[in-house]
C-alpha cells in the first residue's frame, strides 16, 4: 500500500487524490488477480494498475470540477506566494502540476521509481521507441514548465 | 533537460518531493479493507497468489510483494509481460488519434483479449464478418430489458472474426473461431441486414467494423450479470460490406418520431428539433468529446436503455421524449476512452450525463438567442455534423455552426483570382471552423485545426464578422453551402466551390442575434454616394422594420462598377446598365421546401422621395423583378 500510494502521489502532487487512487488501484487489483497468469510479473503489473487509477481519478477529478485542496498544498503554496525561496521539490511540484497525467507518470516511474526504458515500455504497455520519446518529450515538457515557472517568479 | 536540471538534481528532486509528501497510510489501509470487504470475492485469486486468508491476507501479500520484491531491485527485463496487449486509447495507442473512426481497429480475437484483460468499458473498434443468427422461434423478451442483456441469443448474430470460423452452414453452431455476439440494442439495427437476425438457408458473412465496449455499467442491473459484464455493446456501427456509415440517430422501437405516434397508437408529440441540435451541447462538455450515436425514445424506450431509471426520474418533468447521445472521449493520454451518455429531456433546460449512480446535472441548455433565429435555421450544428451535411445531402440550407474560429489577420495573399468571392483561396484557406480549439503554436505560425474543420470563405457581404480573431474564438457561423455563385467559378472549380461553407455572419455563441444595426451599415464603401438609405434599400426588397430582426443580414450600396467582386454574373447587365450604385440587400428567407435560405436583392439606387424603387430577385439564373418586394 505504501508503495502504491507513494507513487500515486508521486503522480498526482495531491494528497486527496492520490488516495482515492492507491484505493481505486487495490480495489482493481483485488478484482484483477485472477488474471494475473504469473505472479512473478506482479510488479510491473502493480505499477501499471496504479498508474491507471492515477489517470482515471485526474479524469472524475476534471469531471468533479470541484475538488479538496488538502491543508499541506495550501501552506506550500502559501508559503510560495510569501516569497519563501522554492527548493528543487517545490519548483519539481509546480512544474509537474502543468503537465499532462501520461508525461507525470512517464518521469515519476523512470527518475524517482527508477524504471529504465525497456521497462517503462513493459508498464506502461508501449513499444521501447515509443516509449523512449515520450519520455524525451516529457523531459523536454518539463524543462519548458520549470522555466516557465522560473519567468513568473521572476 | 533545462540547464542546471541534470538527471542527478531531478532524481533528488523527485525523491525529496515524495519525502515530503504526507502519509497517513494506516487509514488508508484500513479504508481500503473495508471497501474490499463489500466487492465480490473474486474466483481464484487468492490461490493464484499462493495464498488462503482472507481480504487482510490479500492485502498483505499485494504490500508484502511490492516491498519485497522492492522499487529499485527489479526482476530482468524477461521476467516481465511484453508489450503488445495495449488497451485503447491509454499510453499504448499510436499518434494523436482524435476521431473515433481513428481507433485503431482490432481483431474480434484481440478484443476477446482485451476484454479479459481488464474490467474497463473502454470503446474498443473491431473489424470482423456479421454471421447471422439461426432461425428459432424466440418468446417475446421479458421486462425489464437491459441492453447487455441478449434476448433468445440463438437467432442474434456473431461478429466473427474470418470467414472460415463463422460456422456458416452447420446451423445451431457457434463460430469454430473467435466470434462475439454483440449487442446492437442502442444503436440503428435496421442498417444490419435483416437476414442476419435468422435466415434459411443462414446468410453469408458481410465485413463489419462496430464500435462499442464491454464491462457496461447496465450489466449490475441485469439478470444475470455475469454474462452482461462480458456483453460487447455496440455504440456504432461504422461500416457495413465496407462502406463507410456517417453519425446515426436511431429512433427506439415505441417511437415514430416522424409520426408522433407509438406502436400503441398513444400520441407523442415529436421533439422539437432534430437530435443533431445537441450535439454542441455534448462537445461542450470539453474531455474532446466525438459523437458516436444518437438515440431518440419515448420514455418507455428510455427505461428500456437506461435500466436504472425504471423507478422514476423526477427531472423528467413534462417531456414525452429524451434524445440519448453517446459519445466517447478522444483526448489523448486520459485513459481508454470511456463512452459517456448524455440525455436530454425534450423541451427541458437541462442535459444530464447517465452515470451509474443515475442521470446527473451536465449542463443548461438555455442560450440568450432570439427564438425566431433558432426558429429558422435551428440550434447550432457541429462542424463534424455539418461536414456530414456537405457530404451526404450538399443544398444550400442555411446552417447555424458553432465551433472555434480563428482567422490568419493581415497577410498578404498573392496569386488571388478577383471577381471569385465563393472560391476558397488565401485568406479563406487559413480561416477555420473547428469543433475543437487547435493546439497551441509557438511563434508566428498559423493554428491548425486537430479534428473536424472547415475553411470559411468569407464574401464582401458578410456582417457580424467581430467575432473573428487570429486568436481561435467560440463562434456561432451563420452560412451555407452550394452557394448560386458557384456556377461563376472557374471551369474545373465549380463542384469545389459548391462544397465551400459561405459565411453570412459570425455570432457570439451566447448571443445567437443578427444584429440589424450593423446589417444596415454601409459595407463595403461604395465610390460614390448612394441616394437612398440601408432602411429604404431593406424596405424596398421586401423587409420592413418589424420583419428585420433576425431576418435582415445585410443592406448595403455598391457602385455598379464593382458589382461584380461580389455578384460575378451581374457585372454587366442591362438592367444596371447608366446606373451609378445599388443596393444589395441579404435576407433570411425560405425555399419551397420550408428550408432557411439566404435570399438576394439588387435595389437600383434611387432618391427615397421620387417614386417606387426599382427591386430584382437574384438568383442562379440571373437578375429577375421581384414580384415580392414592396412597391
Amino acid at each position: 500500500m505504501d508503495a502504491v500510494y507513494r507513487l500515486t502521489n508521486a503522480i498526482l502532487g495531491d494528497e486527496a487524490d492520490a488516495r482515492d487512487a492507491a484505493q481505486e488501484a487495490f480495489v482493481a487489483i483485488w478484482r484483477q488477480l485472477p488474471r494475473l497468469r504469473e505472479p512473478e510479473r506482479f510488479e510491473a503489473w502493480l505499477q501499471r494498475v496504479a498508474v491507471n487509477a492515477a489517470r482515471m481519478t485526474i479524469r472524475s477529478r476534471s469531471r468533479r470540477r470541484v475538488r479538496e485542496i488538502p491543508s499541506s498544498t495550501v501552506v506550500a503554496r502559501a508559503e510560495r506566494a510569501a516569497g519563501a525561496p522554492p527548493d528543487d521539490a517545490a519548483i519539481l511540484d509546480a512544474a509537474l502540476a502543468a503537465l499532462p497525467v501520461d508525461q507525470r507518470a512517464i518521469l515519476v516511474l523512470h527518475h524517482l521509481e527508477g524504471r529504465p526504458v525497456a521497462e517503462l515500455a513493459v508498464i506502461l504497455e508501449i513499444p521501447e521507441g515509443t516509449a523512449k520519446s515520450r519520455l524525451f518529450t516529457a523531459r523536454r515538457a518539463l524543462a519548458d514548465a520549470i522555466e516557465q515557472d522560473r519567468g513568473h517568479r521572476r | 533537460m533545462t540547464s542546471g536540471w541534470e538527471d542527478q538534481r531531478l532524481e533528488a528532486a523527485f525523491a525529496a518531493r515524495a519525502t515530503s509528501a504526507t502519509r497517513p497510510i494506516a487509514d488508508l489501509t484500513d479504508l481500503t479493507i473495508e471497501r474490499l470487504r463489500r466487492e465480490p470475492r473474486p474466483r481464484s485469486a487468492v490461490t493464484r497468489l499462493g495464498a488462503s486468508a482472507g481480504l487482510a491476507a490479500v492485502l498483505a501479500v499485494v504490500v508484502i510483494a511490492v516491498i519485497g520484491i522492492g522499487f529499485r531491485d527489479r526482476d530482468p527485463l524477461a521476467s516481465v509481460s511484453p508489450p503488445g496487449t495495449a488497451t485503447i486509447g491509454s499510453a499504448g495507442s499510436p499518434g494523436p488519434s482524435a476521431e473515433p473512426a481513428s481507433l485503431p481497429a482490432k481483431s474480434v480475437g484481440a478484443a476477446i483479449a482485451m476484454r479479459d484483460a481488464s474490467n474497463e468499458s473502454g470503446e474498443i473498434r473491431v473489424a470482423g464478418w456479421l454471421r447471422g443468427g439461426v432461425p428459432v422461434p424466440c418468446p417475446a423478451p421479458m421486462r425489464p430489458y437491459n441492453p447487455t442483456q441478449l434476448w433468445c441469443p440463438q437467432a442474434l448474430p456473431w461478429i466473427v472474426e474470418s470467414v472460415a470460423d463463422s460456422g456458416v452452414g452447420r446451423l445451431n453452431e457457434s463460430p469454430s473461431g473467435p466470434g462475439i455476439q454483440p449487442s446492437f440494442a442502442l444503436v440503428d439495427a435496421d442498417a444490419l441486414p435483416s437476414l442476419m437476425f435468422g435466415s434459411a438457408p443462414p446468410a453469408a458473412p458481410v465485413e463489419i467494423t462496430v464500435t462499442g465496449h464491454f464491462h457496461d455499467r447496465r450489466a449490475t442491473l441485469c439478470s444475470s450479470p455475469g454474462d452482461c459484464w462480458t456483453s460487447f455493446v455496440v455504440d456504432r456501427i461504422d461500416s457495413i460490406g465496407g462502406i463507410a456509415r456517417p453519425v446515426t440517430t436511431s429512433y427506439d422501437l415505441a417511437v415514430q418520431a416522424e409520426k408522433g405516434t407509438t406502436s400503441s397508437g398513444l400520441e407523442i408529440p415529436p421533439p422539437t428539433g432534430p437530435a443533431e441540435q445537441f450535439d454542441p451541447a455534448v462537445m461542450s462538455q470539453g474531455h474532446r468529446l466525438a459523437v458516436l450515436s444518437r438515440r431518440v425514445m419515448s420514455i418507455g424506450g428510455l427505461v428500456d436503455a437506461e435500466p436504472a431509471l425504471a423507478g422514476g426520474w423526477a427531472a423528467i418533468g413534462t417531456a414525452t421524449t429524451v434524445t440519448s447521445i453517446t459519445a466517447v472521449e478522444t483526448e489523448e493520454g486520459s485513459g481508454p476512452p470511456l463512452p459517456i451518455t448524455f440525455l436530454f429531456p425534450d423541451r427541458g433546460p437541462q442535459f444530464y450525463e447517465m452515470t451509474a449512480d443515475g442521470p446527473a446535472v451536465a449542463g443548461n441548455l438555455a442560450v440568450q438567442a432570439f427564438p425566431d433565429l433558432l426558429a429558422r435555421v435551428g440550434r447550432p450544428l457541429t462542424v463534424s455534423a455539418t461536414i456530414e451535411r456537405r457530404d451526404h445531402a450538399l443544398d444550400a440550407t442555411e446552417l447555424l455552426v458553432a465551433g472555434w474560429a480563428w482567422a490568419p489577420g493581415s497577410l498578404f495573399c498573392t496569386l488571388i483570382r478577383p471577381g471569385e468571392p465563393v472560391l476558397d483561396q488565401c485568406p479563406s484557406t487559413l480561416t477555420w471552423l473547428a469543433d475543437r480549439e487547435p493546439p497551441p503554436v509557438k511563434g508566428s505560425a498559423f493554428p491548425r485545426p486537430d479534428g473536424p474543420a472547415i475553411n470559411l470563405v468569407i464574401p464582401p457581404e458578410s456582417v457580424n464578422l467581430a467575432r473573428l480573431d487570429t486568436k481561435p474564438t467560440q463562434v456561432a457561423v451563420l452560412g451555407h453551402f452550394d452557394d448560386r455563385r458557384a456556377a461563376a467559378c472557374p471551369s474545373g472549380l465549380v463542384e469545389r466551390c459548391r462544397r465551400n461553407f459561405i459565411v453570412d455572419a459570425i455570432l457570439d455563441p451566447g448571443r445567437l442575434a443578427l444584429d440589424a444595426t450593423l446589417a444596415t451599415t454601409v459595407h463595403p464603401a461604395p465610390s460614390n454616394i448612394p441616394k437612398g438609405t440601408a432602411s429604404w434599400a431593406a424596405n424596398a426588397a421586401g423587409l420592413p422594420g418589424t420583419d428585420r430582426p433576425n431576418r435582415l443580414i445585410s443592406a448595403f450600396p455598391i457602385a455598379v462598377a464593382a458589382l461584380g467582386a461580389l455578384e460575378p454574373d451581374l457585372a454587366e447587365t442591362s438592367s444596371t446598365a447608366g446606373i451609378d450604385a445599388v443596393w444589395l440587400v441579404h435576407f433570411l428567407d425560405q425555399d419551397v421546401a420550408g428550408n432557411a435560405i439566404v435570399r438576394t436583392r439588387l435595389v437600383i439606387d434611387a432618391d427615397p422621395a421620387k417614386g417606387p424603387a426599382q427591386v430584382f430577385d437574384v438568383t442562379a439564373d440571373g437578375m429577375s423583378p421581384a414580384l415580392s418586394a414592396a412597391p
